[in-house]
């Protein structure tokens, strides 16, 4: 190992994935706020840079990074110019997901690739990269974002299993990574108030706000807020933890039962 | 401007965690620590003022042995569960995960507040939130290790971070949850999965 180069970085880098839109673009407006470059990745350029461009005017410090983080090799390429270009990732939060509802008979061979791909398999490729770097310099933080769905609801079988898959690999590397300094948590939000969630009818809302003890919505914001915690020195000593943003719903869930 | 008060319970804490309450009421911008004579207490100090007291830091643990039973205690933190339009945290040792056998108060205790906090964010879920901040047990002068995977000690700057993201207003859709500043000890135990 080299020592010829002990310079930091001006602002640790934030890589974020889907960070485009909805809970992704609230978490990099919370990244920026707190001091971080971020990178906001996802799939669709425009949308990229209008966040980012959006973060600089508000005197944050962004870049993108347009990648499929559901294909290993555009991952590493992704990687490889974040870091020749703004320096090594230090926080890295997965939150790309592709959500669903689909009671298990169309639960199709396809449709269950699909949704392991972006939800779990992702999480694996940027994660693997991610912690190549981190390990090395011994420090770092990753952030996962899973769901409370993961303890399973209605229509999410698909989505829980991928889901449930975070929740151990968020495990499984706090502890392998625990004596390289570097921490692994996962937030795991419930109902969130996103343009998703507002396509459903009004009945159907209103249905799914009964299971919720607190009795709203949470909001992009709430998810966010705990997400910079979690990736912060303010969390040092935390690792391994999967922190619920649900309004009580993953304590008890007053199900509304619905006709299988 | 009204004052802003944080109550808390008990008064005394062991050496371990000293100045805990201030540390969080810094975080809050709260001008007054307000220590309660017992738990029960709340309700009536809320409203009697002056000022602004809408949160509150109980550390159950440390009032068994000095002049209470673990069941004492417990009594206490259920009884929270009738305060309204509170956010509380309660910091507990982790000793109710099974990491120390031989301080059976201390886990009964913390077995109290987890299920309180839970019964609180269900029950009163409109007006209350509570949480946990579960750690080391050894902060309570418990002779026990309380190394984690993480190596990095628990100190009381890290507790009172975490008590002021789950009183503030970041924390406001965090209800019912165990937060673990324990370098990650708890990824040992089922309870926690």
């Amino acid at each position: 190992m080299t020592m010829t180069d002990t310079s930091l970085p001006s602002a640790p880098t934030a890589l974020v994935t889907g960070g485009g839109q909805g809970i992704g673009a609230a978490i990099c407006r919370q990244l920026a706020q707190d001091g971080l470059h971020v990178v906001v990745n996802d799939l669709d350029a425009d949308r990229a840079e209008r966040l980012a461009s959006a973060l600089r005017a508000a005197g944050g410090d962004a870049s993108t990074a347009v990648a499929d983080v559901s294909d290993p090799d555009a991952v590493d390429r992704m990687f490889d110019r974040v870091e020749e270009q703004v320096g090594p990732v230090t926080v890295l939060v997965n939150n790309a997901g592709i959500g669903g509802n689909a009671a298990i008979r169309d639960v199709t061979p396809d449709y269950w690739r699909r949704v392991a791909a972006v939800d779990v398999d992702a999480v694996l490729h940027c994660t693997r990269r991610a912690l190549h770097t981190m390990r090395e310099r011994r420090a770092g933080a990753v952030v996962n974002v899973t769901s409370r769905a993961w303890m399973g609801w209605w229509g999410q079988a698909a989505y829980a299993t991928a889901k449930a898959g975070v929740v151990g690999m968020t495990r499984a590397l706090a502890v392998e990574m625990s004596s390289r300094g570097v921490r692994v948590n996962a937030v795991a939000p419930g109902l969130i108030d996103t343009p998703l969630l507002r396509d459903r009818s009004e009945e159907a809302l209103e249905r799914l706000l009964r299971s919720v003890p607190m009795g709203r919505l949470g909001t992009p914001e709430d998810v966010a807020a705990s997400v910079g915690f979690l990736a912060s020195d303010r969390a040092r000593t935390i690792t391994g933890q999967v922190l619920y943003v649900c309004g009580g719903k993953s304590v008890y869930a007053y199900p509304d039962w619905p006709d299988a | 401007m009204t004052t802003k008060r944080v109550l808390v319970w008990p008064a005394e804490l062991p050496p371990g965690l000293t100045g805990l309450y201030e540390a969080v009421a810094a975080l809050h911008d709260a001008a007054v620590v307000e220590p309660l004579h017992d738990l029960c207490d709340a309700a009536a100090r809320i409203e009697a003022g002056p000022g602004d007291a809408t949160v509150l830091v109980a550390v159950p643990d440390a009032a068994v042995g000095a002049h209470r039973t673990a069941g004492e205690v417990g009594e206490q933190v259920m009884g929270l569960g009738a305060v309204e339009g509170l956010a509380s945290v309660l910091v507990v040792g982790d000793g109710w995960l099974g990491t120390d056998a031989d301080d059976l108060g201390g886990a009964l205790v913390g077995s109290a507040a987890v299920t309180t906090a839970r019964s609180i964010a269900v029950r009163r879920g409109g007006t209350s939130r509570a949480n946990v901040v579960a750690v080391p047990q050894a902060l309570f002068g418990v002779a026990t290790s309380q190394r984690g995977p993480l190596r990095q000690p628990t100190e009381l700057a890290d507790i009172a971070n975490a008590a002021g993201l789950l009183l503030s207003d970041a924390g406001g859709y965090l209800s019912g949850q165990v937060l673990f500043v324990d370098g990650g000890r708890h990824l040992f135990s089922s309870l926690t999965a």
